[in-house]
């Protein structure tokens, strides 16, 4: 047809709240002044940290803006059509025949009290492509096109009879029902585990390359934009960096913030945090020094000690261990062989709930040397956390024995317990929620000196002090509430908050899931660096298993509550044994190829 | 299923128990001489008939250790016998048997009212998106929830009954008798009604699922019944047990303004009178109702919700 | 100012993802680049928040004034609430009685005046009372937990199970009529209320992130249920006890106007109310009047404790 694209946004800004008059109002726009097009059978990705407008930009489309949220400035068209503005009666002709949506969290995107049958139904009859009497059959073929394997049963079915896999197969079922020009996929996998989250990716390419219809990914992932993507819009802070065919953009990207963004994604080949940053000279040097503890020195992290992107397969890791300086005895390798810091064996975990007993954890072993990180993988219900919450002590074991520095800690009670809680400290996911809301940063990490009753006033605030120098935060921060703080400032006082007992042992429960890559990044390289100050080890438990290799020196893979596979990093990285582990690692996005040297490998 | 209202269903018997046992425990136990406050009130001034006094000891167990009262009490509640009311000298039951209907009629159509008025009021709130009619529209429920019934009964009969003359001011004859009391009764319960279905209105439009059915292309008008509607209802059905409740409390009130004889007015003679067994079977009445009530509620949600029936294998 | 969400008072994060992995942990604001360090949402945004809502300020003034009736009624009231004068029976609200005056020729805005003190002691009270055994049982239940948490939930349902106003009637029978007596009856009827809404605070508190983080960080049980359970738990009890204030008035009149609180003379709202019942239609005043200065004095209750309510979730 013609060579006019399917979708086409010129200078779009998006604002939220009231409409103000007065200059400072694009200053609070979430999209300030994007330009882009979709073309027919395209595939474009739009990537983005929080914060960056790209889901703003994609709903500004179809006109799913939150009530208070408007396009202030720009035009959007789409087939040709300038459909800016058009009011709702207009544009519900367009949603769902025109353009699909495939929306991010399956778990609440379906109406958990209507059959999954009626809700794939009523886009078709919204529409007119069925009628009552034939509607049935349609939505059976578009559920066994799904995947479902028993469409008429299915579709009987309530929402949480269903797996979340299963759930999204509906939900792009129903965006592509109608076979629309155009599907927006917003963040349609990052609520899955990562095994789901492929299968998935699969099957929207499959169906819509099938229909030629275009797709609008947006996503945080510049894997899976990688992988899926035939171009590439980065997006940051409302405003669009930089766009190129994903070839370009991998290859040779122009803008500073998308080499970051490149440099900062966890991979599963290239140089890893541990084998580059710690041997680095100025390490014990100075302790504020790697960290920049400047006035404020979290922001736009440049690039330090990362080799730029591209590829780099000469540098040496894994061989290079890191050995922690500060303390030799404490090796595992020394003479004496002391017992391990923290001994997991035979562990398991039962729930009783009514008359059943669920099997959280089944015989594990796992042993954390001191120095060490080790790196527990799993997906969801794969029992790492409760492995984590054992290893604490916060739960005991229905069987098997904990052991902290050759001690049996199985059953010990809350006062033979406290003295050592001091040498092994957690670190949760969720900085929002593990910080007291109503504490100041400095009562936060002085709270566990408080509790032990070390030193006084004047000595504890040094300490704290000190803390937060170490985590690189500015000291500005310890008056202020958690709540005033970003989601990677909160982790760091959630660390320096664990560190202030110079404890041995750190159990990190996904300690940067919650936060974004390059927050992420930060925060790994903030880990490495204290573990080789202060000879720390650290039970890291993840669901990303390119997180696990920038930090780990053993892995341990749980699936279903039961070990799968251990051993040295390099060795199930590199040779994984079980097929399971071999699924997990070709799920990681970031490996399809386009073309040898443009897929992630830099 | 059926376990499941099994095990409500003893749930409930155990609050009736626990009900008639706290009664007997705040009526009889504390450390007034219950025959004393019978005789006190009946009006008998001083001038005790020792034998009428031993006559009610006797008929109460007063004399006998408390456990003995509390079997004997037991052993009629389980019968249904809460005993003899003191002022009218006739069955509790009878007496509740009597007035029972009159109460229902009353309540059944209040609920009926403060459903209609409250659902229609949520939802129109739910469908408007701002602007003046919706706020004003909100600030109705708060305003309802403020006004005791005696008020509100008391400026409707001077509206309806004095100035216009529409209904009659008191009485229990014929439908029209019915329509101010049912009103004012269903006024509170409408506002806690739309209180909570405007609040599980609004935050049922947040849902995620919402986005997927505009999405779909679905209007506002579509997506509010066919979709937010059921959903949100769940939390006010739960409310229903307490609606129910509060209209036998409210009855007290209402029949008492609008001089109707009832259930209600039942317990506000038997407070005046101290009647102590009239009251205790007032109270396992409204445990019971509330018991009964519940078990229906329990029977109905997950008709609505599908989530707590017993879900088949998940794949 | 990068992420619309923190600048935007109460606007959603809209449809950002909270990041790889964490469906359904709600992420607040700002896990964007970590520059924001310069929210101020405290501070003087309250002075200006109250100066935005005309009706709160309102309801805070009238409620001051009611209080201030109640303390110290001789200043406000302009005649005796109990000695009327005959020939001025009867009459509609006017320059002189500006809520008019009853079959005895009283004048009814000092009726009123004194009644508030009778009727909001008794509220006072019976708040108290059901906040103070409600609240220390929740909190009891909560924290010990077990069979002791059980038993005291099942009294609970049971008394939950009783509309609260026949509960207090049931009360009043026992201990008898008058003010003191209602109060009490009111009290007992909120007891149930407070000690389900502190349990299940103290329990939710327990359950948070950061108090099992406590736990595991080395802090003892007791500092903690002090330092991070208690705060967090104390919040809605305060705020029900505000709410409560409002629905005690409420059972507190209806108590009096059903004729169990203080005998005749005496001016109970509530019994004010009653005693205009028999002129209804020759003087309307006397029923609507009184009743109005209940329903406003109910209504600026509820408008200050769910701005206290709001405030708090502000907080947050």
């Amino acid at each position: 047809m013609s060579t006019q694209p399917l979708l086409r946004l010129t200078d779009l800004r998006v604002g939220y709240g009231p409409a103000r008059r007065g200059g400072d109002r694009h200053e609070t726009d979430a999209v300030r002044g994007v330009s882009l097009r979709v073309d027919r059978g395209e595939t474009v990705a739009l990537v983005g940290e929080s914060g960056s407008g790209k889901s703003s930009t994609a709903h500004a489309v179809n006109g799913l803006l939150p009530a208070t949220g408007r396009i202030s400035a720009g035009r959007v068209h789409f087939g040709g059509q300038d459909i800016t503005g058009w009011p709702d009666r207009a544009m519900r002709h367009l949603r769902g025949a025109e353009i699909g949506f495939i929306p991010q969290d399956p778990a609440v995107a379906l109406n958990p009290v209507r059959r999954i049958g009626h809700q794939v139904a009523d886009v078709l009859l919204l529409h007119g492509r069925a009628t009552r009497r034939n509607v049935r059959g349609l939505v059976e073929k578009i559920l066994e096109e799904a995947g479902l394997p028993d469409p008429a049963d299915y579709a009987r079915r309530y929402p949480h009879e269903l797996s979340g896999g299963m759930r999204q197969r509906v939900l792009i079922g129903i965006a592509l029902a109608c076979a629309p020009r155009l599907v927006i996929a917003d963040e349609p996998t990052s609520a899955l585990d990562v095994t789901v989250q492929r299968r998935i990716l699969d099957h929207i390419q499959r169906l819509t390359s099938a229909n030629g219809t275009a797709v609008l990914l947006i996503t945080h992932d510049l894997g899976v934009a990688a992988d899926r993507a035939d171009r590439i819009v980065v997006m940051r802070e409302g405003l669009l960096v930089e766009q190129g065919p994903t070839e370009r953009i991998l290859g040779d990207p122009r803008h500073a913030y998308t080499r970051r963004l490149l440099g900062a994604v966890p991979t599963l080949t290239g140089p890893t945090l541990i084998a580059t940053s710690s041997p680095r000279p100025e390490a014990e040097a100075a302790p504020e020094s790697p960290l920049e503890a400047g006035p404020n020195p979290e922001p736009r992290p440049e690039p330090r000690s990362r080799p730029e992107a591209g590829p780099n397969p000469e540098v040496p890791h894994l061989e290079s261990r890191p050995r922690p300086e500060t303390d030799t005895e404490k090796t595992p390798e020394s003479g004496t062989v002391p017992a391990p810091l923290l001994e997991l064996r035979g562990v398991t975990k039962e729930f009783k709930r009514a008359a059943s007993v669920t099997v959280a954890v089944s015989d594990v072993d796992l042993v954390v040397g001191r120095g060490r990180t080790v790196g527990l993988v799993g997906e969801s219900g794969s029992g790492k956390s409760t492995t984590a919450r054992m290893a604490l002590r916060l739960e005991a074991p229905t069987r098997g024995r904990v052991l902290f520095d050759g001690v049996d800690i199985t059953t010990a009670t809350r006062g033979k317990l406290r003295p050592l809680r001091r040498r092994f400290q957690p670190v949760y996911q969720n900085p929002f929620a593990s910080l007291d809301p109503r504490l100041s940063v400095s009562a936060l990490i002085d709270e566990p000196l408080d509790a032990f009753g070390e030193g006084d006033r004047a000595a504890r605030r040094r300490r704290v002090a000190e803390l937060v120098d170490q985590v690189a935060l500015p000291s500005s921060v310890l008056d202020r509430h958690a709540t005033e703080l970003s989601g990677g400032q909160r982790q760091r006082v959630a660390i320096a908050r664990a560190l202030v007992l110079r404890p041995e042992l750190m159990v990190l429960d996904e300690p940067v899931s919650a936060l974004d890559v390059s927050v992420q990044d930060q925060i790994l390289r903030l880990l490495v660096e204290l573990q080789a100050r202060l000879g720390l080890s650290y039970l890291f438990i993840s669901h990303d298993l390119a997180v696990v290799r920038q930090i780990a020196h053993e892995v341990t893979i749980l699936r279903s509550g039961s070990v799968v596979e251990s051993g040295p990093a390099e060795r199930v990285f590199d040779n994984p044994h079980h097929s399971y582990t071999k699924e997990l690692l070709m799920a990681v996005p970031g490996r399809l190829n386009h073309g040898a040297d443009t897929s992630l490998r830099w | 299923m059926t376990r499941y209202l099994l095990r409500r269903a003893a749930q409930g018997a155990f609050v009736l128990w626990a009900a008639f046992t706290a009664g007997f425990v705040i009526l009889y136990l504390l450390p007034s001489d219950p025959v004393e406050i019978m005789l006190a009130s009946t009006g008998s001034m001083g001038e005790l008939d020792p034998g009428a006094v031993a006559a009610l000891r006797a008929e109460y167990h007063v004399d006998e250790p408390f456990y003995v009262q509390y079997g004997i009490a037991l052993w009629r509640f389980v019968q249904g016998d809460f005993g003899t009311s003191i002022p009218q000298r006739l069955p509790v039951t009878e007496l509740i048997g009597q007035a029972l209907p009159e109460t229902a009629g009353l309540a059944a159509l209040a609920f009926v009212i403060a459903v209609l008025l409250g659902g229609s009021l949520a939802l129109l709130t739910g469908y408007l998106r701002g602007g003046r009619l919706r706020r004003l529209l909100l600030s109705l429920p708060p305003l309802l929830v403020s006004i005791p019934s005696f008020w509100a009964g008391l400026l409707l009969l001077q509206v309806f009954s004095f100035r216009l003359g529409w209904f009659p001011a008191i009485g229990n004859r014929g439908l029209a008798s019915l329509v101010l009391p049912a009103v004012t009764l269903a006024l509170p319960t409408a506002a806690i009604i739309a209180q909570v279905l405007i609040k599980s209105l609004r935050q049922t439009w947040d849902e995620a699922f919402v986005v997927t059915a505009t999405a779909k292309g679905a209007s506002r008008l579509r997506i509010l019944f066919v979709d937010v509607l059921r959903h949100a209802s769940l939390p006010s059905l739960t409310l229903v047990g307490m609606t129910v409740g509060n209209m036998l409390a409210g009855a007290i009130v209402v029949e008492t303004v609008f001089s109707r004889l009832g259930v209600g007015r039942l317990v506000e003679q038997a407070v005046a009178a101290q009647d102590i067994p009239m009251i205790q079977g007032l109270v396992v009445l409204s445990a019971l109702v509330f018991v009964v009530v519940n078990l229906v509620v329990d029977a109905v949600y997950p008709l609505l919700d599908p989530r707590i029936r017993p879900s088949r294998a998940v794949t | 100012m990068s992420d619309p969400a923190t600048t935007l008072p109460g606007g959603p994060a809209p449809h950002e993802p909270s990041g790889p992995g964490t469906p359904s942990v709600p992420v607040g604001p700002g896990s964007g680049p970590d520059l924001g360090l310069d929210r101020s949402r405290r501070g003087t945004g309250g002075a200006r928040a109250v100066a935005r809502r005309p009706g709160l300020v309102l309801s805070a003034l009238f409620l001051a004034l009611v209080l201030t009736w109640a303390l110290t009624p001789g200043i406000f009231a302009p005649f005796d609430p109990l000695v009327g004068s005959p020939k001025d029976k009867l009459l509609p609200p006017n320059g002189t009685y500006w809520f008019g005056t009853d079959h005895l020729g009283r004048d009814l805005f000092s009726r009123v005046v004194h009644g508030a003190s009778l009727s909001l002691t008794a509220t006072a009270l019976a708040v108290l009372v059901g906040f103070l055994v409600g609240s220390s049982l929740g909190l009891l239940s909560g924290y010990v937990g077990g069979r002791f948490d059980d038993a005291v939930m099942r009294c609970v349902d049971v008394l939950l199970s009783i509309p609260g106003l026949l509960l207090s009637l049931a009360v009043v029978t026992v201990l008898g009529f008058g003010t003191l007596n209602v109060a009490v009856a009111v009290g007992v009827a909120a007891v149930a209320g407070f000690a389900r809404v502190m349990r299940a605070d103290v329990l939710r508190a327990r359950t948070q992130v950061f108090v099992e983080a406590a736990e595991a960080l080395g802090v003892g049980r007791w500092r903690s249920l002090i330092r991070h359970v208690l705060p967090h738990a104390v919040g809605s009890v305060l705020v029900m006890a505000a709410l409560e204030f409002g629905t005690a008035i409420l059972a507190v009149s209806s108590l009096s106007f059903l004729g169990f609180g203080a005998p005749p003379p005496a001016p109970e709202w509530g019994s004010l109310v009653s005693e205009g019942r028999n002129y209804l239609v020759s003087a309307w005043w006397l029923t609507t009047l009184p009743g109005a200065v209940i329903v406003a004095t109910m209504l600026a209750t509820n408008r200050v404790a769910r701005a206290l309510d709001t405030g708090r979730g502000d907080d947050r």
